[in-house]
């Protein structure tokens, strides 16, 4: 027998799938299927993995929304110091006072309201409210040889060298070991530009009053070109796309994790014997509903954790930023986008692609005898899931109007990614969301039988090779 | 009132699996079912219980035939064990009666009262990965009882067992067959089907070779065996010199013949009385179950024949065997 085993080459396209547990009639899916989730949820929940990955989630989830605190907490501690020299002191206004205004930001220049001779022309007042700005201080000197030293000495980290230059106006000289392009010679340059014009309108002799006319601010506003939908501003298309990538992610990393925590889970079953034990107690249906549902679960509750530890870091941005630098107001991080019904969708979209994708999972674990064969299954599937994360982040960059992205917005094995993209970027019609789910439901239910009647086979096959040719036989066994 | 198992027959592929296998089970009585491996048991059992559909022939509890009867009217202990490793104990036996419709509660109340009489109620709380293989088979058969069924398909249910925790299975085996369950077990181990079944049926190859009640089965080969030991000869070389005997199993502790047929066999206890010996031991019986287990099926019972083995020469499929 052993010799004719050996004789022959293994001839691995044969997949003999003879026979799957039949189907009965009027057995429910409940309460089975809840007992059978709420093993799956105590058991997995109870796991050291879980423990730890729900525990990184949090500290991360809480770390990301304390970093912009973080951020201006360092970054108050670094000032730049930039000493200013007058060659000949005849510059009406103190350029001290000028420069420090507007190295800092002045309020009113953030305001943009009242019109600040320091704010140069051309630059409009966005752009002097720099956010979480390196402080500044900036100190007048009456002694070039002695600042020099200090410059050298590093007491300094710029020194400004102004003087009158022959065409009248001022000139400036930054010496410094700045980037000449980089992010303080720009702002030392805005502060130098205020000085001069504040010079050359004290030399022309206007009165307050005049100054004040000529830089108050031009009426300009851009007007979408559909009331209904203004357009996002720079800003905001920034956040929404941190706000989209942030759910595809989970959504992907879900489907990937826990899909293959279904697919461990049901060979474990195999391997382990219990399953002859199990098919005497509840029906293949049952347990594969009931599989996905209670791993779904918790995955939910892992970000359920995940979600109150960001929600408790951004409440606690406020305080603690106050605590530590008082009078700085924090950023806070903007998810812009992330509106209720959004929120609401994910979950659906979640939960609906969670249980298309862990249905496949715990098919293709049902093909395979052993646990260390899992690797096997799994790895087309998370391509495949894969797949779908990657249609979306296309769809994120290409535009979400595009004919091929609107396509997968609805096409049930891209809709949880591609339709979230569409609807945190706000170009959906309000029904839209609905048809996908509305797809995405009887796909998920026909996935159930599709998979069912694998899993059905699958659970009685021992010893083969799994393949998509056993998958597309266990499928198709007559019952 | 009964379990009746009907002309069945079950191909896996080319392999003949079941090939008209028919017995029926009154309540109430234990039911030896015995084979190699691989001679369809395991699939029989696995039809009662529905979790295969037969090709042909039908299996009725009750008269209703069995696609019909509500789950926990099976109570069943696979051959292969298994249980959740890192489940803990309890935990898993009340999940098991829980998903046969047993509440949480009662459950519990049971399980704990059945570990308590298997002697093992500290285990309540541990993961079934650290209890012993035999330890293990006790929880499995608590698993398969916990939901009070009415008919118990137990396979080898007392293998990997010592004798004391053997001892504790058949004494709950037979309450529960005074309690009016069926049951039907199979085993590997001859003296317990004939200390425990009233009924049995041998099955090769996917069918039936002998069934009835022990007694008939033992009675009806015709054959006649004396098993006889002396005081001081174990040897007993003289009886090779007697005509119509045949040692079949020479031993320390007594020699076992067979008599042929035109013999009396009080003539043996003659010769060895003329020889001057002195007789210690001296029995007339039927052959044993397991020499009509050899005499049938042609080979001992625990010859490896799985069916995936099987299966594999038939398909020439690259089919590992069951394990």
């Amino acid at each position: 027998m052993i010799r004719q085993l050996r004789g022959r080459a293994p001839d691995f396209g044969s997949a003999p799938v003879h026979d799957a547990v039949p189907t009965r009639k009027g057995e429910p899916l409940l309460p089975n299927a809840l007992i059978v989730a709420r093993r799956e949820y105590g058991q997995r929940v109870r796991t050291r993995s879980f423990l730890f990955g729900t525990l990184f989630l949090i500290l991360a989830a809480f770390a990301a929304a304390l970093i912009p605190t973080i951020v201006t907490v360092f970054e108050g501690q670094l000032t730049t110091k930039v000493a200013v020299y007058s060659v000949g002191s005849d510059l009406a206004t103190d350029p001290v006072a000028i420069l420090e205004a507007s190295l800092n930001g002045s309020v009113a220049a953030e305001s943009g309201a009242s019109a600040s001779p320091t704010a140069s022309p051309g630059t409009s007042a966005t752009s002097l409210t720099r956010d979480a700005s390196p402080g500044f201080s900036v100190s007048g000197v009456s002694d070039l040889a002695a600042a020099r030293a200090a410059l050298l000495a590093g007491t300094y980290d710029g020194l400004v060298v102004i003087a009158r230059g022959a065409g009248g106006d001022v000139t400036f000289d930054y010496v410094s070991d700045v980037a000449p392009d980089g992010r303080v010679a720009f702002y030392i340059r805005q502060g130098a530009t205020a000085i001069t014009i504040k010079d050359r309108v004290d030399r022309l002799g206007l009165t307050a009053d005049q100054a004040t006319q000529l830089f108050a601010p031009v009426v300009f506003s851009v007007e979408p070109k559909d009331p209904a939908k203004p357009p996002p501003s720079t800003t905001s298309l920034v956040s929404r796309t941190l706000t989209s990538t942030i759910l595809i992610v989970l959504i992907l990393i879900t489907v990937i994790t826990y899909g293959t925590w279904v697919a461990m889970s049901v060979a474990e079953e195999k391997s382990s014997r219990v399953m002859e034990l199990m098919l005497s107690a509840a029906t293949p249906r049952q347990m594969l509903a009931g599989k996905v549902a209670g791993t779904g679960c918790a995955g939910l509750t892992q970000y359920a954790g995940l979600l109150v530890a960001g929600l408790i870091g951004i409440a606690l941005q406020g305080p603690i930023t106050a605590a530590i630098l008082p009078g700085r107001p924090a950023d806070g991080p903007s998810l812009a986008g992330m509106t209720p019904d959004v929120l609401v969708a994910f979950v659906l979209f979640f939960a609906l692609g969670f249980a298309l994708y862990a249905l496949i999972y715990a098919a293709a674990g049902s093909l395979v005898s052993r646990q260390e064969e899992v690797q096997q299954v799994v790895t087309p599937l998370t391509f495949l899931a894969m797949a779908g994360y990657f249609v979306a982040t296309f769809a994120a960059s290409a535009g979400s109007s595009a004919l091929w992205v609107v396509f997968f917005s609805y096409f049930p094995f891209t809709s949880p990614y591609v339709m979230l993209v569409r609807m945190v970027d706000g170009s959906v019609e309000p029904w839209e969301p609905l048809i996908a789910i509305a797809i995405l439901i009887p796909t998920v239910l026909a996935m159930l039988v599709v998979a069912t009647r694998v899993y059905s086979a699958g659970v009685l096959l021992y010893g083969q090779r799994p393949s998509l040719r056993t998958f597309v036989a266990a499928m198709r066994v007559p019952r | 009132m009964t379990l009746v198992i009907d002309s069945l027959t079950k191909s896996f592929g080319s392999v003949r699996a079941l090939d008209g296998v028919s017995f029926d089970v009154s309540p109430g009585e234990v039911f030896g079912f015995l084979g190699a491996n691989g001679a369809g048991k395991t699939t029989t059992m696995r039809i009662c219980l529905d979790v295969l559909r037969p090709d042909s022939g039908r299996v009725t509890w009750q008269g209703r035939p069995n696609t019909e009867v509500a789950r926990r009217t099976w109570g069943y202990l696979p051959e292969e064990r298994g249980l959740y490793s890192k489940m803990r104990v309890l935990d898993q036996l009340v999940f098991f009666a829980r998903l046969r419709g047993v509440p949480a509660v009662d459950a519990r109340r049971t399980a704990l009262g059945w570990l308590e009489r298997f002697r093992v109620p500290d285990y309540a709380d541990r993961r079934a990965e650290e209890l012993s293989k035999g330890n293990q088979q006790k929880i499995q058969f608590i698993a398969a009882i916990l939901h009070d069924p009415d008919v118990l398909l137990l396979d080898e249910p007392f293998t990997g067992l010592d004798p004391v925790n053997a001892a504790l299975l058949k004494e709950a085996f037979l309450e529960m067959r005074d309690d009016g369950k069926t049951i039907v077990f199979s085993t590997h181990q001859m003296e317990t089907v004939e200390e425990l079944a009233e009924s049995i049926a041998i099955v090769d190859e996917g069918r039936i070779v002998v069934s009835g009640p022990v007694r008939e089965v033992r009675a009806s080969t015709g054959r006649v065996f004396v098993r006889l030991a002396v005081d001081g000869d174990t040897e007993l070389a003289w009886l090779g010199g007697l005509e119509g005997v045949t040692v079949t199993r020479p031993g320390q502790d007594y020699t076992e013949m067979e008599v042929a047929r035109d013999r009396e066999p009080e003539t043996i206890l003659r010769a060895a009385l003329d020889r001057g010996l002195r007789v210690t031991r001296f029995e007339i019986a039927d052959p044993t179950i397991e020499q009509i287990f050899v005499e049938r099926v042609g080979k001992v019972a625990s010859d490896e024949r799985t069916l995936a083995a099987r299966a594999a020469v038939a398909t020439a499929a690259p089919a590992g065997p069951s394990r």
